[in-house]
């Protein structure tokens, strides 16, 4: 599962029953400070819902949508699996690194 | 959520129709709900806007990455979902990647592009002329049942070409009855001619032509004033000829003359009507670009002013007035009545008014001057216009040159890349894509050069319009618009297709690994056949043209130089202006001509004077009815001119007597009537017999007075003179003696002057000379001048045509320069290898120009026979000139190979250049 994916899933995890395009683009903003194309969230959303880690439902509209309707994403229990498994692999990896990976990281922002 | 006060925007239109193409349906209303809620939260402020475009860019962008990779993979996978929705897109796709090929070959693609702009702009700009002038309907209310309603000439009947009857102004008796009787016309109405006079700024009397129309004729062209009014009914009620004191007046003139000032409404006319010397009150104003209907008024002298024509209508035809008014008859046909129903129904009636009559018959309709009917349209048009239909033919094959020429572009390019297409397919590229791509990449081309033709079309339209002759009907309506430019748009999206295809369906026959394989060792050149068809094809299109300029040349440079029968050299002309009424005894008609040739006799220079019914280059105004021994009297010999000369005419035109005499002093009015007749007159009313002394008869039904056949005895024979235009051949003609002629062509005649002078010096004293004689000049020119302005139709058309085959002959020479230069570069490895193997230079050259000029020959060859094809088509618009005319064809066949045989040269050239050693180490 690639970075872009865990950040898109674990939004949708977090925002629970209000997770659909605007605010998972602004979970993921606040969270990762990157400004995601709108239509990124969806190429992703529909990549992982093809794998059945996501389930989506066709919600209500709302004035300012000029009647376009929201489109709600829940996190399934085999997304939530294997968002785990790479995330534990991923924390796994970084274990004992993060000092270093910290000191390394201002050295490149002083350098940059 | 919007920040206080500020009401918020809509999104950008643009960005979110973007958005919604580059989309999946499945995909689209989310995230354009999300985008429209988002950009709401953001206030709706300009900020917000910028934020909302950069997500669409970005959204598009993302998609297109995803359809343009080739190979497989994921994002591949996600494209081929995209592929199934948006055409759209994918079209966007072929051309982005075919820009992106192109703009690696600049110079290629901008000769492609020019290529295609010169064919889309030649097509664009003629079919604009020919739209105009004979596509577009009339702008009137419902033009196709408008007509015109004339007398036609006598046994005449329907050319067989147009389906026009030649018709002539006709009598108000006859239109009349029409009125009364006839249940074909919905509407019968009338126009006739009239004119007003000013002094201009330097005191010069000019006229101003103007028409009097009945009440009906606005209002059934549904022609509503732009400004005033129309006439009132109390205007058009008949007291008698002199029209009520009211004017409308054209656009045009409003603003010439007026600058546009709308408080002259309720003001008189500053010119004077030429019949009664009044100056009217303007009432009304017409819409720009109001043209009168009809060919009566030709476009140079389309009326200025509208007068009311008030007519003794009545319904009982016994009673109806004798009045000779003669007009140019106007109708709507009632629903459903086709035109021969009309044709039909006036000739009846014509036939009954002729045995009703029971004394002297009517003008205009007796039994041989039947009423006749054209329908409105084909009558303006009339066959002016036969020429644009050559020129269209010619920009059609221009443009179809130019498509070949870009498919021949196309093909080597896609040659070059045989290698880089290869490697595509065989990475999974299907072959559809590459076609596809193909195909953009040309639709790509052919789109910029149609926008770069439509933009030269403009050009081209303008440049036309400033040479056309004005003969031309109609070319005021003349535009490039919406119509035009969806022509212009088919024929870029033809050229585009028919350039992108060649090189396409050759790719879809070879094997993909085969060009792999190739690469540039071939020694065949597969696509060698292909390229022999496309660059003939061109050759041959450009010798058809080549061949059509050579012709219309031809017989422009044979109008120029065609004997016009006399001298034209230092003569100078004059007609005589409208100049108010006169009461003329017709005794002593003739007698107004002395007292104007003896003042213009006494200007210093002149060398002779004379006075004539009618001058050569201006169609002859008289066609009297001439009976030979034996005739029955109802025998129409048609077409005969005739003109009322003085003694002194013949010398001074310097016209040939080839037998018998002059006329003198002693053809006075009470002499023995005599008359001159022409060669033609000889030739084809005679049959060549010696005519001299030989009795005819002339039997003028309507003109004369005497109503008795008066008979004429022949005392000489003339040469023939041009009469309208050189290339109307010679035509019959008789001349009588000005003291003998009947009113009719007396009334408005021409003094004729030689002189040795400069013309720009004798003109003003001859003027000078005129005050105080009555004679109001008009038309004051040398007969160069004349004689100049008849040739410009000819001229035109073969400067037009000429110039469409010198580009097609460069665009020819062009393709078969670059593709000879092209294999020459391809079998670089042959040529060394040969000269390798012993060839020396002269035979490789020779090998390369033979190559070209057996291409060129087969080309030739191939026009040669189009050209001829075509022969039908140009027969009517040449003089003299056969459209096989050997020696033209022949010089034309010259000139297309010399130019090849150049263009030849620098690859042959090339290919000698070629170093064996370099070629063999490359290996």
């Amino acid at each position: 599962m690639g970075e872009f994916e865990q950040l898109v899933l674990m939004a949708v995890l977090r925002l629970k029953d209000t997770a659909y395009g605007v605010e998972i683009r602004r979970a993921v903003a606040k969270h990762s400070g990157r400004d995601i194309a709108a239509g990124a969230v969806y190429t992703t959303l529909s990549r992982l819902e093809a794998r059945g880690y996501v389930t989506s439902r066709v919600g209500e509209t709302a004035p300012e949508r000029t009647g376009q309707r929201r489109k709600y994403y829940r996190v399934e229990p085999e997304g939530a699996a294997a968002l785990y498994r790479s995330y534990s692999a991923l924390r796994s990896m970084a274990s004992g690194l993060v000092t270093e990976l910290e000191a390394l990281a201002a050295r490149a922002g002083e350098s940059g | 959520m919007t920040e206080g006060g500020q009401a918020p925007s809509s999104p950008p239109r643009i960005a979110r129709w973007i958005v919604s193409r580059a989309l999946r349906r499945e995909d689209r209303e989310f995230l354009i709900g999300d985008l429209d809620e988002e950009f709401a939260r953001r206030g709706g402020s300009a900020e917000a806007r910028r934020w909302y475009r950069w997500q669409a860019m970005r959204t598009a962008a993302g998609a297109l990455r995803s359809r343009l990779s080739v190979t497989g993979g994921r994002t591949e996978r996600v494209g081929s979902r995209l592929i199934a929705r948006g055409y759209m897109l994918e079209a966007m796709a072929e051309l982005i990647t075919g820009a992106r090929s192109l703009s690696r070959r600049p110079g290629l693609a901008v000769g492609t592009v020019l290529t295609i702009a010169v064919g889309i702009a030649a097509t664009t700009a003629i079919y604009s002329v020919v739209d105009g002038v004979v596509l577009r309907p009339l702008p009137y209310d419902d033009p196709s049942t408008l007509v015109t309603i004339g007398a036609m000439a006598p046994g005449a009947s329907a050319d067989p070409e147009t389906g026009l009857q030649d018709l002539s102004w006709v009598s108000f008796p006859g239109l009349n009855a029409l009125r009364a009787r006839a249940r074909s016309f919905e509407t019968v109405a009338a126009m006739g001619s009239y004119t007003f006079q000013e002094s201009d700024e330097n005191g010069v009397q000019v006229f101003i032509p103007a028409a009097t129309v009945t009440g009906e004729v606005f209002p059934m062209l549904g022609v509503a004033p732009a400004l005033g009014r129309m006439f009132t009914p109390d205007e058009l009620v008949y007291t008698s000829i002199v029209p009520a004191p009211v004017v409308i007046i054209s656009h045009g003139y409003w603003q010439r003359r007026y600058g546009g000032d709308p408080a002259i409404l309720g003001r008189t006319l500053e010119a004077v009507g030429t019949l009664d010397g009044a100056r009217p009150t303007i009432v009304g104003i017409l819409p720009a670009g109001f043209e009168p209907p009809g060919s009566f008024f030709p476009s140079e002298e389309s009326p200025e002013i509208y007068v009311p024509l008030a007519l003794p209508w009545t319904a009982d035809l016994t009673a109806q007035p004798r009045t000779a008014v003669y007009l140019h008859g106007l109708g709507r046909l009632a629903p459903g009545v086709p035109i021969e129903g009309a044709r039909a129904e006036a000739a009846g009636i014509s036939r009954e008014l002729a045995t009703a009559a029971t004394a002297r018959p009517l003008p205009g309709t007796t039994a041989d001057r039947l009423m006749g009917v054209n329908g409105l349209h084909a009558d303006t048009i009339g066959t002016a216009v036969r020429p644009l239909w050559a020129f269209l033919a010619a920009a059609g094959l221009l443009l179809l040159l130019t498509a070949l020429n870009a498919a021949t572009l196309l093909l080597a390019r896609a040659l070059d890349r045989q290698q880089e297409l290869g490697v595509r397919v065989a990475l999974g590229a299907g072959r559809g894509r590459v076609v596809r791509l193909l195909l953009g990449e040309a639709g790509l081309l052919a789109v910029a050069g149609g926008a770069i033709g439509v933009f030269l079309a403009y050009a081209g339209v303008g440049a036309f319009l400033r040479f056309a002759p004005p003969t031309l009907p109609r070319l005021s309506a003349v535009a490039v618009d919406v119509r035009v430019l969806v022509v212009a748009l088919a024929a870029t999206t033809a050229t585009g297709v028919a350039a992108g295809l060649v090189p396409a369906l050759g790719f879809l026959r070879r094997n993909a690994w085969e060009g792999l394989q190739a690469s540039t060792r071939t020694v065949s050149d597969p696509a060698s056949r292909v390229r022999t068809v496309l660059v003939g094809g061109q050759l041959a299109l450009a010798m058809v043209l080549l061949c059509g300029a050579g012709l219309f040349f031809t017989s422009f440079m044979r109008i120029r130089s065609a004997d016009p029968g006399f001298e034209p050299g230092g003569l100078i002309v004059m007609s005589e202006g409208p100049s108010g009424i006169r009461r003329v005894d017709v005794r002593t008609v003739h007698r107004r001509w002395d007292p104007v040739l003896a003042a213009q006799a006494a200007v210093p220079g002149v060398l002779s004077v004379a006075g004539a019914s009618n001058v050569p280059f201006q169609a002859p105004t008289w066609a009297p009815r001439i009976l030979l021994p034996g005739d029955e009297p109802e025998v129409v010999r048609e077409g005969i001119a005739g003109y009322a000369i003085t003694p002194g005419y013949l010398e001074t035109m310097g016209i040939d007597l080839v037998t018998g005499r002059a006329f003198g002093a002693e053809d006075g009015r009470d002499a023995e009537k005599v008359v001159l007749v022409n060669e033609a007159f000889v030739r084809t009313q005679l049959d060549g017999v010696d005519a001299l002394g030989m009795m005819i008869t002339r039997d003028d039904e309507v003109l004369d007075v005497a109503r008795e056949p008066i008979p004429m005895r022949i005392v000489g024979v003339v040469e023939d003179v041009v009469q309208t235009r050189a290339e109307d051949g010679p035509r019959p003609a008789v001349y009588l003696p000005y003291t003998q002629a009947p009113v009719y062509p007396l009334a408005q005649w021409w003094p004729v002057i030689r002189t040795n002078r400069a013309a720009e010096e004798v003109i003003p004293e001859l003027r000078a000379s005129l005050t105080g004689t009555q004679f109001t000049p008009e038309n004051l020119s040398t007969m160069a001048d004349r004689a100049g302005v008849t040739q410009i139709t000819p001229r035109f058309q073969s400067m037009l045509i000429g110039t469409f085959a010198l580009v097609a002959l460069l665009l020819a020479a062009a393709g078969l320069h670059g593709s000879l230069a092209h294999m020459v570069q391809r079998r670089q490895r042959e040529l060394g290898v040969r000269m390798a193997l012993g060839a020396d230079r002269s035979s490789v050259l020779w090998m390369v120009m033979r190559q070209g000029m057996h291409l060129s020959a087969i080309g030739l060859a191939l026009g040669l026979l189009g050209s001829l094809a075509m022969s039908r088509v140009l027969a009517s618009l040449l003089f003299d000139t056969q459209p096989w005319d050997p020696p033209t064809l022949l010089g034309m066949a010259v000139f297309l190979l010399l130019v090849c045989a150049v263009a030849c040269f620098a690859p042959a050239r090339r290919a000698t250049a070629v170093d064996p050693v370099k070629v063999l180490q490359a290996e």
